[in-house]
């Protein structure tokens, strides 16, 4: 364990040396982040104009939710994000060849070693936004309800890995993968706001099927105290089975690499 | 115990053929035309410890697959390949921390920041220590003259210079066997040799098995004692480039050059057992002669006229290659 | 001759497109995704009580519509522009007889062939879903002025995109400033909200700004939200846009290209 944080400190100091050599582009991101999070906002301010409630939400509870997912789109583009977005590049051009002979578990290699520090920017944003609106809507803290957050967040993000690398793992078979990055995003959208302004078949798809609840709602909810223990339980369970699921198939996609012939 | 045991090792590939167009698409899903590659077959062979071994042959003939079914990459198709007494496609960690891979024409260092980065990624994980660490590296980078370009990140510099990194990130844990896929393939000639001189010195100094896969037959005559020859997966030749130009090639050949054309019927004299081979000077003699022979028709020739330059050499190894080849592709189409 | 060029260079993109088509559906299912979630939430609002000046069949028409308009007024030239401005690859395009905007512009339009009959059975499955509350207007002259915006829009959109990647011949990194844009303008143009949901003070400046007539403007003819006069005077400041954006690209690739040459690429 020890010498998986180490190696994973190792490959933060990589991605911010990298991204120091490239500091222009850094202030744009930042600037990027900032006009994302207004608009958002705006957003979320327009629909308020016209009711105080939405399915039980109000304005401040909502743009908490906002905030959670600023923080989490963040979290997800900072350290998911990149490396999925190179593995279906590594099998093609034959890095991955590299990457199978390292003595560290391949799926943990190929899934933490990228980072893009810029999006820290949108990691923060989130949090200070979520801050602002909890203390809005008037929230209480305590050990418990974040510890609660913390897990539903956790849960949440390990759900969308798990989704993501399994996909991307097909990449081994299919060459087009890239594409399915896309729908995810498009999916992810929904995470905008509470799952509970969806109804019946849609809300089941974005609980369980592409699980964007746990992510945003199910964490905001448990800040407001409204967490269900249940709703933990099942995710927890569900991503001890995502991810054993996804190792099993990737050691098997590995397994059956033809590795692209120089 | 020796480093590298091969027995029948075969690797065959599945692949389905469809037509192309709408209607191929919709009839692959019905019936697929399956085609079997053979990329490697039936391979065997033992190589020890501080051997320098070559890999030869033409392209897509198996080489750099046995090469990755030895690094571990591929799963073999039946037989079996021992490396340092592991089974390489278990890809245990202990393994892997014994060996290296290079490739000509891939990168493992990190593009965009200094070389020194990405070496101390490897040393995190391999789990090197630290002192040992800073040794080898000043150690390599001593005998690969690129201390100074250790801080410069890797796209501004040269090819030659990039890849003499990469064997001192491939080094810098000490593997008792390096595997390289074309490694000189697109450096400068001076850069091809600096990388030569290197790995003579290295296996020498650390006794590091050395297996090479290359086109250039510099690489091979400079580096390779032992040299083995694939194509279409199966193993032609294993032994000696020596040994193989006396099976291969049993002749030299013997270039004069004459001050002035000697008299036709004299020549034809002189060199009755040997082959002429065609020369745009008339003044100049090719001859291929038996190894035997070789220096009897020098004589012969030297009496025919004054002659201003005189040479005997090995049949380049190119030819000897050629020859091999198109001997065994002739014993294949033989039923 | 141009016209002629415009035309074989769509035929290669169509090709092209239609290679990659499964890529294509999974971005036109993106496009849909999009409005469908604003769409949903915008129906919770309404349900819980939400007092709209939109009406929820105007509301489900709007959205269900939307994605086609923003696939029909697409654009993606800036980077490429901005890119092979950078990278010098802009000079090939240079020797050919017919200026290079016509490249962009034929992988605009062949795209989007393509893209629409994939787009199209999805928005009409959507349609059928929502078909209670979908109230596509009987007057076939609303559709006629509908279909008569979209060109103009596309072509707002286009000019603009390509104008702002042209400043790459000055500026070293364009692409934040692309990405800038497309974020605010998609916003400024009605593609999250509809403009009409917007606080009241704020009309005269959004029905001004350049964004509104690439999205906004065509919906809002289609829906029904505008009298004759002020759909009128919105097709001519749609065309007056087009036109200074025009003037600006000239102007700025005479300037440009000088600076291009002077670099030596």
């Amino acid at each position: 364990m020890r010498f998986a944080f180490r190696l994973w400190r190792r490959f933060a100091a990589l991605s911010f040396a990298r991204e120091a050599e490239y500091r222009a582009n850094f202030l744009v991101n930042v600037g990027e982040a900032a006009i994302q999070v207004t608009l958002a906002v705006l957003t979320l301010l327009l629909l308020y104009r016209y009711t105080d409630q939405i399915a039980g939400w109000s304005q401040a509870e909502v743009l908490m939710l906002a905030g959670v997912y600023r923080m989490v789109e963040g979290l997800i583009a900072l350290q998911i994000a990149p490396n999925m977005l190179a593995i279906s590049g590594a099998i093609r051009r034959g890095d991955m060849d590299f990457l199978l002979l390292r003595p560290v578990p391949s799926q943990f290699l190929v899934s933490t070693r990228l980072m893009a520090p810029p999006e820290l920017a949108n990691v923060l944003i989130g949090l200070g936004l979520a801050a602002y609106a909890g203390q809005l809507a008037g929230v209480a803290l305590d050990a418990r309800r974040l510890a609660m957050a913390a897990c539903f967040l956790l849960c949440g993000l390990l759900l969308l890995y798990a989704l993501w690398f399994g996909t991307v793992t097909l990449s081994f078979w299919l060459v087009q993968v890239d594409t399915l990055d896309q729908l995810f995003y498009g999916f992810f959208e929904a995470a905008r706001y509470p799952v509970t302004f969806f109804k019946g078949l849609v809300r089941a798809l974005l609980t369980f099927v592409v699980p964007v609840a746990f992510a945003t709602t199910f964490p905001t909810e448990a800040l407001l105290g409204e967490a269900d223990w249940r709703m933990l339980v099942a995710g927890v369970g569900l991503t001890a089975l995502a991810l054993a699921g996804t190792n099993r198939f990737w050691r098997y996609a590995v397994r059956h690499y033809s590795s692209a012939s120089s | 115990m020796s480093a590298i045991i091969v027995e029948h090792l075969t690797k065959t590939y599945r692949s389905y053929r469809r037509e192309a167009g709408l209607r191929g698409a919709i009839a692959g899903l019905i019936r697929r035309e399956t085609t079997v590659t053979r990329a490697v077959e039936d391979l065997s062979f033992t190589i020890e410890p501080g051997e320098i071994v070559g890999f030869l042959g033409p392209n897509g003939a198996g080489k750099t697959t046995t090469l990755k079914l030895l690094c571990g990459l591929l799963f073999p198709t039946s037989g079996r390949a021992t490396v340092l007494g592991h089974t390489p496609s278990r890809r245990e960690p202990d393994y892997l921390r014994r060996i290296a891979l290079v490739m000509g024409q891939k990168s493992m260092l990190w593009w965009d920041i200094p070389a020194m980065e990405t070496l101390l990624l490897h040393r995190d994980m391999y789990r090197l220590p630290d002192q040992e660490f800073r040794r080898t590296v000043a150690e390599l980078s001593g005998m690969l003259e690129v201390g100074h370009l250790l801080g410069v990140p890797v796209r501004k510099l040269s090819l030659g210079e990039r890849m003499k990194l990469e064997l001192l990130a491939a080094l810098v844990h000490r593997p008792a066997v390096l595997f390289l896929d074309e490694p000189t393939i697109g450096l400068d000639v001076i850069s091809q040799q600096r990388v030569r001189d290197f790995l003579r010195d290295l296996n020498r100094a650390s006794g590091t098995t050395i297996l090479l896969t290359s086109h250039y037959m510099d690489d091979i005559q400079a580096l390779c004692r032992r040299v083995l020859l694939i194509d279409h997966g199966r193993l032609q030749f294993d032994g000696s480039l020596a040994a193989l130009a006396e099976a291969a090639a049993p002749h030299k050949i013997l270039s004069a050059v004459f001050a002035e054309p000697p008299p036709a019927e004299a020549l034809r004299e002189a060199t009755r057992d040997a082959v002429r081979r065609p020369t745009d000077d008339p003044r100049q003699v090719r001859l291929a002669v038996p190894r035997a022979e070789a220096a009897d028709v020098a004589a012969r020739l030297l009496q025919l006229g004054r002659v201003v330059d005189l040479s005997i050499e090995e049949v380049p190894v190119e030819e000897i290659i050629r020859v091999v080849f198109h001997a065994a592709r002739q014993e294949e189409a033989q039923p | 001759m141009i016209l002629r060029t415009l035309w074989r260079h769509v035929a290669c993109n169509v090709a092209m497109t239609l290679e990659y088509r499964g890529a294509f559906l999974i971005y036109m299912l993106n496009t849909i995704a999009g409005p469908l979630v604003a769409l949903g939430v915008w129906l919770a609002a309404s349900e819980h009580g939400a007092a709209l000046p939109f009406g929820r069949d105007q509301l489900v028409t709007y959205y269900v519509l939307l994605s086609l308009v923003v696939m029909l007024t697409g654009t993606w030239a800036a980077m490429f522009v901005a890119e092979s401005i950078r990278t010098g690859s802009l000079s090939p395009l240079l020797l050919r007889p017919v200026p290079p905007i016509l490249d962009y512009l034929g992988n605009n339009i062949g795209e989007k062939v393509i893209k629409l009959m994939l787009l199209l059975p999805l928005v009409l499955v959507v349609g059928l879903l929502f078909r209670d509350d979908l109230r596509l207007p009987g007057d076939p002259v609303l559709w006629l002025l509908f279909a008569l915006s979209l060109p103009g829009a596309a072509a707002l959109a286009f000019l603009l995109d390509f104008v702002i990647g042209s400043l790459a011949f000055w500026i070293e990194d364009v692409n934040g400033l692309v990405r800038v844009k497309n974020v605010a303008g998609a916003f400024l143009a009605g593609q999250y909200v509809p403009l009409a949901l917007f606080p009241s003070w704020l009309d005269g400046f959004l029905t001004a700004q350049p964004f509104r007539y690439t999205i906004s403007f065509p919906l809002e003819i289609l829906t029904g939200q505008l009298a004759p006069e002020a759909a009128a005077q919105g097709f001519a400041v749609q065309l007056a846009y087009c036109a200074a954006l025009w003037g600006c690209y000239r102007l700025l690739w005479r300037a440009g290209l000088r600076q291009y040459a002077a670099a030596g690429a």
